[in-house]
This record gives structure tokens, C-alpha cells and sequence, in this order.
């Protein structure tokens, strides 16, 4: 029985084609995974960033809420002690 | 012999290797089988039961536009709110149903007679029920830590005012999903409310969202801008709750415009409410009195029959009339003054308020002329200001009156106007004849809301005319029935108005319930700002009159008002006071 004898070069052309193929898959591999992870980084980034934009929203209630003239007056005369002005308290510039 | 023996080694190991080879092949093969049924055959099966478990489609919740004052400060806003959810397993009995539910109720505030009916919706088979909506993000948090069976946290969106009951008319009121039921907030509730967008999640086997897909954007709603001014708004709604607590009234309203422009700087009605809690307010406090109630003008409407006679040239301010007489009889009654006058020129008619006087020159004009000016003014018809429910009053025509009509109308009595109405009427005179329309929008989504108005909408009285009852109003003000809204260092142009109201029991005005008014313009020369102040069944001390009631709440405004938009009195310092240029002159 005789067998064929490959050549060196068609062993390392296999040999080539099998890696060619395997890091063809591993790439693949990876790109998928790197995809995965890549798109839960996104979902937690864009959380973040609604937490963060609910945050500026409440904050920016808050921040008008809390300069209300009702709020300011009422911190003037109780905490503060200040009441309305008198007429006469009160010097106009003499504009010329 | 050796090499015989190594042949058939070889040959053994030759079918061993194919043995295996068509193992390993056949293996490859059931694998490669599998994978085919898999992913080719059973494809669309397997891709309905994956993305049935992990892809969900979300809606995106749409921003309410935010209400803006005219300087950019927040009136109504929305912020995010969480409302917790319950979906029960269907087959489980209803103590079980029940279980997750009395866990957190006491996180979630709710009372036995919640629970009551929240045992009734789940043993009427319901598959959802809302245990709390709008609640803190605080709350939501305890209760998401929980991690009860059955129960979800869902993003949500709770309006919020700011400014509390500030302008809380104007603005109205949203229901829990945020729709419009009264004010700007009904009005324009489809340009506030934007439209809800949708997202494609996919969720790994622990729910971490791995990839997310916007299916259609979210259009937020617009934001609008009032013509109103925070501080403004503040100080008429102050001084209008304090002359409510003081005069003991059954209801109160104040305008602040700026008659050139038509722009409403203010807005309040009383009793008022927050529209934090709209739902909860008595739908009593929740009318706006500004637009929607309607009264008799009394003395007030006065400016509009002094208008169309001076306009028409039937009478001269100085032109004298007989005012002696206890009464006037007109068909039916009589009609008195206030107190006995004498002879008065035309001018101190009005300044007075002499309805006997104001009666014989009304009879100058004649039914028409009369109607015609009064719908001039904009009487019997809306204003057009940006708001829901708006009453157009009542005006008959001339056909339909009665002889002693005329009169009475002259005098402010068998029309019923409102608010808006009569300081429309007073900014006619404040603009010397030309009537400007009233807006309370400067823009929607950044857009004008109104063309700024580039001339004026229509002259109603000639400029002379108009000039000659102003001045007639400063005397109003100055030395006649308004001294009340005088204001050191200002020409304040201004009429009272002190009415009947009428009684439904016994069918005609009363004399024990009144109406105060008040409407005016200052400064007189070139007005910044024009008010009107009513107040309604005043009791305090007998004090029911327009001059006593109501222009003082005028003058404490307009000082407040004009000290904010920086007008300082236009008489100068007394002599001798310490000014800082006479400082900075005194250092040189």
C-alpha cells in the first residue's frame, strides 16, 4: 500500500488555512463579546444619564421653589426681622 | 518477518484511525444536524421564544413643557415620580394575591380603606393594580429594596408648581397622567404634552439591559412663556389675600396689565388654591374670577358713558349740571347719589361719581349711540385672553330694553361684565382711545404666541377725548372718590365703583350686599401699568365702597409694582434729604 507523502508546504499551507479559520472565529468571538459588554456599558451609561437628568429636574423645582417670594418674604420677617418700608424711609436718586 | 508484523500494526492502526475518524465525523455531524435544526429549521421558533423572554418594548415618557413666568422663572414643571405596581400571579388564592400587598402598605401609606379596595379589584381577577402613584423617589427606593414578589417601581412624572398658589388660576391644574383640566394647562394641553416614544430593550436572564434601540424619539412638549411677572403676580395676590382677610369678602380678583402692550403682568383670584393639589381643591376656589364671573360695573363703567359723550361732543368737561336733586326718576324707580352735590361741571361728575349727573348727560347720547359705545368697548363679547371658560358677559341690544334701560346702564347697571372686560375698557382710556387686546402667552416653543403688536388694534374714543377723562380720573384720584389710591410722587388716573348685587330670592338689587371696585392707570401721562381690584360682598365694618375697599389695595400695588419695574415718583427728593449724588457732590 503506498501512502501519500505531503509536502512540507502543503502542511504548512493546512496549518496556515487552520489558524487563518481559528482567528477568524476567535475575532469573531470576541467582536461578539466585546458587544455584549460594550451594550451593557451603554445601559448603564444611559441610567446614569437619566438619573442625572431626573436629578437636574428635581434640583431645578427645588431651586425655584425655594426662591419663591412667598418663602423670601416670610425668612425676612420672622427669621430676619425686616418689615415693608415707610415712604419716608425711602431717598430717591434726584435724576437729572 | 519484522516487516510483516509492522505491516499489520499498521494496518490495525490504519482502521482504528478511520474508526475513529468516522466517530468523530459522524459526531460532527450530529452536532452540525443539530445546529442546522436549530438555527435554520427551528429558527423563527427559537427567535420568538428568546426575544419573547429578553426584548421588551418601552415607552419613553414625553417631557411636559414647562410654564415659564416672563423673566424665565419656573410656574409649572414636571419631575420624575415613580409609582409602584402590582401584578399578582393570576391562579393564586386571593389571601396569597393579597400577601405582597399588606407587606408594603405600610411603606406606602395605605389606609384600610385602600386595601378594602384593592382586595375588591384583585378578587374582581385583576391582572394590574396601581398601590401608589407619585411617590418619592425615597419611597421608591425602600420599597424597590424590599424586592416583593410581584411588585414593580415604573417610572413616572409628577407637575409640580414651584411657586405654590402663585398664579395658581392661570395656570390650572393636571390630572395624574398629567392632562390639562383647567388654565394654560387645559388651553394648551396638546402643545404642552409633547407624544410618548417607544424603545426596544433587550434584557440578559438577570434583566441587565444589554442593547437598546430607539424605535421612535420622544417629542417633548413645548414650553411656554406667560406674559405674567413672578414678583408682580406676588404682590397683587399678597395684598388681594390681605383685603380678603380684612374686608371679610366672599371673593376678590386683581389684574395687572401693561396697557400699551395688553400684556397681563398679574393675575389672582381669591379664594384661591395650590394647584399642587388640584384634585383636592373645592371646585369653588378653583373658579378664576378674573374671567369667569360676571357683575354689575356700577360707577366703574361711569368712564365708558364719559367716554362716548366727550367723544361725540355732547358735553364739555366744564359744562355744569344740575346734581341738587334727592333723585333721578327713571321709569320704575329713582336713582340717588351718594350724598347731595349741588350744580357740578361734567368734569366733577365723574370725579364724584354723581350718578344723577352722569345720568342726564348719558340721556345726551340716546339708546344707539350708547350700545354702539359700549360694544366698542369690547362689552358683550371675549376679550380673546389665552384662557379656557372666558365668559362674554351680557349686553342686550337696545330692542330688548326697558325704558329706564338707558339710565341704567349709564350708571353701570343691567350689564354684566367681567374682569378682564372692564380694565380692557379702562387700558382704551390709559392708551388715549386705542384698545389693545389683552394676551397672558409671549411664546409657545419659542415661537411668539401673538405677532407683538405693531400698531394698535382700533380706536375706540379720539385721542382728545380720551386725554380730557383722564384727566378727569387724575381729580378721581386726587381730590373725588379714589383719594384712597393716591400715591405720593404719582399721577394715578383712576374711577370707583360701588354696586348692588342682585338678589336671586327677591329678584333685584339689594342694598345690603355690594360690590367694590376699583380700576386705574398710573402713571396718569404715560402709563406703565394699569390695576383693577374687586371685591365682593365686603363686611367688615360696614365699609363696602369702592374708595375704601378697593383702591387702597390699588395703591399698595401699584407702589409695590412701580418701585419693582424701577419707576421712582416723578416729584423729586424733599429738599435737604442725603442723596447719593448729593454725597458724591459733597466729596468733590
Amino acid at each position: 500500500m503506498v501512502h501519500k507523502k505531503y509536502s512540507r508546504r502543503q502542511i504548512l499551507l493546512a496549518a496556515s488555512a487552520c489558524l487563518v479559520v481559528m482567528g477568524i472565529l476567535t475575532f469573531y468571538l470576541w467582536h461578539l463579546t466585546e458587544n455584549i459588554r460594550l451594550g451593557y456599558a451603554v445601559g448603564r451609561d444611559q441610567s446614569a444619564k437619566q438619573r442625572l437628568e431626573k436629578d437636574i429636574q428635581s434640583l431645578k423645582a427645588e431651586r425655584e421653589a425655594l426662591s419663591s417670594p412667598e418663602r423670601i418674604e416670610k425668612i425676612a420677617r420672622e427669621k430676619l426681622g425686616l418689615g415693608d418700608m415707610r415712604d419716608d424711609q425711602i431717598v430717591y436718586e434726584d435724576r437729572k | 518477518m519484522i516487516d510483516l508484523a509492522r505491516e499489520i500494526e499498521q494496518k490495525k492502526a490504519r482502521r482504528r484511525t478511520r474508526l475513529l475518524s468516522v466517530v468523530v465525523g459522524l459526531w460532527a455531524a450530529g452536532i452540525l444536524g443539530r445546529l442546522v435544526q436549530i438555527q435554520a429549521i427551528q429558527h423563527a421558533e427559537h427567535r420568538r421564544q428568546v426575544t419573547g423572554q429578553s426584548r421588551r418594548l418601552v415607552p419613553i415618557p414625553t417631557e411636559r413643557g414647562t410654564i415659564f413666568d416672563r423673566n424665565g422663572h419656573i410656574l409649572a414643571h414636571s419631575v420624575p415620580s415613580f409609582s409602584v405596581v402590582y401584578r399578582p400571579s393570576p391562579d393564586a388564592p386571593i389571601e396569597a394575591k393579597m400577601a405582597p400587598v399588606l407587606e408594603v402598605a405600610p411603606v406606602l401609606g395605605l389606609g384600610p380603606k385602600s386595601l378594602a379596595q384593592m382586595r375588591r379589584q384583585l378578587e374582581d381577577g385583576g391582572k394590574f393594580v396601581y398601590l401608589r402613584r407619585k411617590v418619592d423617589p425615597e419611597t421608591a427606593r425602600i420599597v424597590r429594596d424590599m424586592n416583593v414578589r410581584g411588585l414593580r417601581i415604573e417610572d413616572e412624572r409628577r407637575r409640580t408648581y414651584p411657586q405654590g398658589p402663585l398664579a395658581a388660576h392661570v395656570l390650572g391644574g393636571v390630572d395624574p397622567d398629567e392632562k390639562g383640566l383647567a388654565g394654560i394647562e387645559f388651553r394648551y394641553n396638546k402643545d404642552l404634552g409633547g407624544r410618548e416614544g417607544q424603545r426596544l430593550v433587550l434584557r440578559d436572564a438577570r434583566r441587565r439591559e444589554y442593547n437598546v434601540e430607539i424605535l421612535s424619539a420622544p417629542k417633548p412638549g413645548l414650553d411656554i412663556v406667560l406674559t405674567l411677572d413672578r414678583m408682580i403676580q406676588y404682590f397683587a395676590q399678597r395684598e388681594l389675600e390681605r383685603a380678603m382677610a380684612e374686608h371679610q369678602a366672599e371673593w376678590g380678583t386683581v389684574i395687572v396689565s401693561a396697557p400699551a402692550t395688553g400684556e397681563i403682568l398679574a393675575m389672582a383670584s381669591a379664594p384661591g388654591y395650590d394647584p399642587n393639589a388640584f384634585a383636592a381643591a373645592e371646585p369653588e376656589r378653583r373658579i378664576d374670577r378674573s374671567i369667569r364671573h360676571l357683575f354689575d360695573p356700577g360707577s366703574t363703567f361711569k368712564i365708558v358713558t364719559a367716554a362716548a359723550v366727550l367723544d361725540h361732543g355732547l358735553i364739555a368737561p366744564g359744562e355744569t349740571l344740575n346734581c341738587a336733586a334727592e333723585a333721578i326718576t327713571v321709569p320704575g324707580r329713582s336713582i340717588r347719589d351718594h350724598k347731595p352735590f349741588g350744580v357740578l361741571a361734567f368734569a366733577d361728575v365723574i370725579v364724584h361719581s354723581s350718578n344723577i349727573g352722569t345720568i342726564q348727560a348719558a340721556r345726551r347720547l340716546g339708546p344707539d349711540l350708547l350700545y354702539r359705545t359700549i360694544r366698542d368697548f369690547g362689552f358683550g363679547e371675549r376679550t380673546g385672553i389665552d384662557l379656557p371658560a372666558e365668559a362674554a358677559g351680557l349686553v342686550r341690544p337696545p330692542d330688548e330694553w326697558s325704558r329706564r334701560s338707558p339710565d341704567a346702564l349709564s350708571v353701570g347697571y343691567e350689564i354684566s361684565v367681567t374682569a378682564v372686560q372692564l380694565l380692557q375698557a379702562m387700558n382704551i382710556i390709559a392708551n388715549r382711545g386705542e384698545k389693545v387686546g389683552l394676551r397672558l402667552l409671549k411664546s409657545v416653543g419659542g415661537r411668539p404666541a401673538n405677532p407683538e403688536p405693531d400698531g394698535p388694534d382700533s380706536r375706540v374714543v379720539s385721542p382728545a377725548a380720551a386725554e380730557k377723562l383722564a384727566e378727569i380720573l387724575v381729580r378721581a384720584v386726587e381730590e373725588g372718590t379714589g383719594t384712597g389710591a393716591r400715591l405720593p410722587g404719582f399721577r394715578v388716573a383712576g374711577k370707583t365703583g360701588t354696586s348692588q348685587l342682585l338678589d336671586s330670592r327677591q329678584g333685584g338689587y339689594t342694598s345690603s350686599r355690594h360690590l367694590a371696585a376699583f380700576v386705574g392707570f398710573v402713571p396718569a401721562d404715560r402709563p406703565a401699568i394699569s390695576i383693577l381690584v374687586v371685591l365682593s360682598e365686603p363686611k367688615n365694618k360696614n365699609v363696602y365702597y369702592g374708595g375704601l375697599v378697593a383702591a387702597p389695595v390699588f395703591r399698595e400695588i401699584a407702589r409695590n409694582v412701580l418701585r419693582y419695574l424701577g419707576l421712582h415718583p416723578q416729584a423729586g427728593p424733599p429738599p435737604g434729604a442725603i442723596t447719593a449724588r448729593s454725597v458724591l457732590e459733597a466729596r468733590r
